[in-house]
């Protein structure tokens, strides 16, 4: 920018750039720059030609990585399987993720209003956190134990109330729905501080109105509560919905897949394909699609984002 | 009357929903707890016992003390504190740069997309970098998922620390050189002291998705290496799940992120929802 309007583009020694400290910023920045192209960036991009080959290193036929043009993709979106796999996606995804944002939503809420102890607030603040920053896997295996098909404790005890239990996770859908309730043990926290945070923000001016003006609870809420925080509450939703195609741990723990492939999910399936069948091409392409879909999430929340923030300043 | 009596029933309401999440919150807690102190035998019992009977300390000696789950918990400390070190050593030069220096080096822009690289699947890094790593021998090695555990935390930290950079002023700075402080002496003087609560809560974050990762874990690694959630699916003898063990180490594992939630909450949770709160 300070350049336009100088006679001549110039090219400053290096020395006399660091003396000048234009050149600080770029060496701060650079050391990580370069991890990331090394680590992520670089693979990712070998990977992307590697989804175009046929390539399996256990096999005798194709030791070697050979271009097979978009054959990887028409297996894949032909393939059941995967079609399935997206199915189960879009319920633990969507329907998960509703679930644990307006659970989240309604525990925040209702800590904020109806918990005037401090010391209660924060304990429990902190019980519904905690197994936020517990290993999803260690989540999973605890959950298991509980949803166990014979012995189980949660069957155990609805036995010593005269229920008969079900097979937690010996079906599809009652399968994607126990780990959905282990997800949703786990993450709810977010949701929660995130709207906890953004209620415990609002000016209590508007609050002080509404009573005056004798509206009722539902009606505050309806009219002041709920649209002040409807931004975080998408934001919260979109960082959770971001957070499923990365979803491996419970699955693998859980059902591993199973019953057969019955809950598999995407990132479970490109597991197999790639680490089980040694498929590299077809696992490439199964992660780059995946990996677009988080993008195409990504972008959603940096517009979503930009459009909130420039409506507050 | 009617209204008041209306806000104390929505006030039961309210109260009575919490406690029942409260103790669906706390039962696996707890429950973990229970199934550690059991011997083997009494667990999957009808019906289950709501408290061990007689108190079994033997699957935490066996934590503790057997090679393999100690060493796992080993490995998993000095991988975890390795790759944080890293991770919060660069991202807080680059957070810096890009608060302050932001145009220069593409700003927001430039630091979001550092943080995107985190939202891909990590399946689609391990798969390349399985071979990768086979050529460069760093299968099954510490140094190995030091480096891996850099996709996820480095743009995490790099995004947060730039957060809590901008939160301190440019001009305290500013004055800091008026008085003549060099740009080290200003940063270490000035802006270090009021950075250091931000910096210790993305060090406490790095490392905890570090030590609980799984997935990089379980492909790269596992024998000579084993972090201990490549552990916990193993724990089985013939054809019986070891629930004892696997609950006595779920416990152990979980102690040090549950103290760090307990003595970095607020910072945490800052972390957590990557400073989205702060709208």
């Amino acid at each position: 920018m300070s350049t336009i309007g100088e006679n001549l583009p110039r090219a400053p020694a290096i020395k006399e750039r660091l003396s000048n400290g234009r050149l600080i910023p770029y060496l701060l920045v650079g050391p990580t720059i370069l991890v990331v192209f090394l680590v992520t960036i670089g693979p990712l991009l070998w990977s992307l030609w590697l989804s175009f080959t046929r390539w399996k290193p256990g096999s005798i036929a194709f030791q070697n990585p050979e271009f097979t043009g978009v054959e990887n993709f028409v297996w894949l979106v032909t393939n059941e399987r995967f079609i399935a796999s997206v199915v189960n996606f879009a319920y633990y995804g969507g329907v998960g993720v509703l679930l644990q944002v307006a659970l989240g939503t309604l525990l925040a809420l209702a800590l904020y209003n109806h918990v005037e102890n401090r010391v209660l607030r924060v304990g429990l603040l902190t019980l519904f956190t905690v197994p936020m920053m517990y290993a999803p896997l260690v989540a999973g295996r605890i959950w298991q134990l509980l949803f166990l098909p014979g012995g189980g404790v949660v069957n155990g005890l609805l036995g010593t109330v005269g229920l008969t239990g079900v097979g937690w996770l010996n079906s599809r859908w009652l399968g994607l729905t126990s780990i959905m309730i282990a997800d949703t043990w786990q993450w709810v926290g977010l949701p929660l501080l995130i709207v906890y945070g953004g209620r415990a923000s609002l000016s209590e001016s508007m609050y002080e109105a509404a009573r005056v003006d004798g509206a009722s609870r539902w009606m505050t809420f309806r009219r002041i509560t709920f649209p002040q925080l409807r931004n975080l509450i998408v934001i919260a939703g979109l960082l959770r919905f971001m957070d499923a195609y990365k979803f491996f741990d419970k699955l693998f723990i859980m059902t591993g897949g199973g019953p057969g492939t019955a809950t598999e999910l995407p990132t479970y399936f490109a597991y197999l394909v790639g680490f089980q069948n040694f498929n590299i091409g077809q696992a490439a392409a199964l992660t780059w699609v995946l990996g677009l879909g988080s993008v195409v999430t990504l972008f959603l929340f940096w517009r979503y984002m930009s459009t909130v923030q420039g409506g507050t300043n | 009357m009617a209204a008041a009596d209306r806000t104390s029933a929505v006030s039961l309401l309210g109260k009575g929903f919490l406690l029942v999440y409260a103790l669906f919150a706390a039962f696996p807690i707890y429950w973990t707890l229970n199934t550690a102190l059991k011997p083997l035998g009494s667990i999957n019992t009808f019906p289950p016992t709501l408290y061990p009977e007689s108190l079994d300390l033997s699957s935490f000696t066996w934590v503790l003390m057997n090679s393999r789950a100690a060493g796992s918990i080993i490995d998993s400390l000095i991988i975890a504190s390795g790759t944080t070190v890293l991770s919060v050593l660069l991202g807080s030069l680059a957070g810096y740069a890009f608060s302050r220096y932001g145009d220069a080096v593409g700003g927001e822009d430039v630091s979001f997309w550092l943080l995107s690289t985190r939202m891909f699947p990590p399946i689609a890094i391990v798969l390349p970098m399985f071979f990768v790593f086979g050529w460069f021998n760093l299968q099954d090695t510490h140094l190995g998922l030091i480096i891996l555990y850099l996709t996820f935390n480095l743009p995490l930290t790099t995004w947060l620390m730039r957060d809590f950079f901008d939160k301190i002023p440019y001009s305290f700075e500013e004055a800091a050189y008026v008085d003549g402080y060099s740009p080290f002496a200003a940063f270490r003087k000035v802006v270090f002291p009021l950075v250091r609560p931000g910096l210790i809560a993305t060090t406490m974050l790095a490392w905890v998705f570090a030590w609980n990762e799984f997935i990089f874990a379980f492909i790269i690694a596992g024998n000579d290496v084993a972090p201990y959630t490549t552990i916990i699916p193993t724990l089985v003898l013939s054809n019986q799940i070891l629930w004892n063990r696997i609950m006595a180490m779920a416990v152990v594992v979980t102690i040090p992120p549950t103290l760090i939630l307990i003595a970095f909450r607020r910072h945490i949770v800052e972390g957590m929802t990557l400073g989205v709160t702060e709208l």
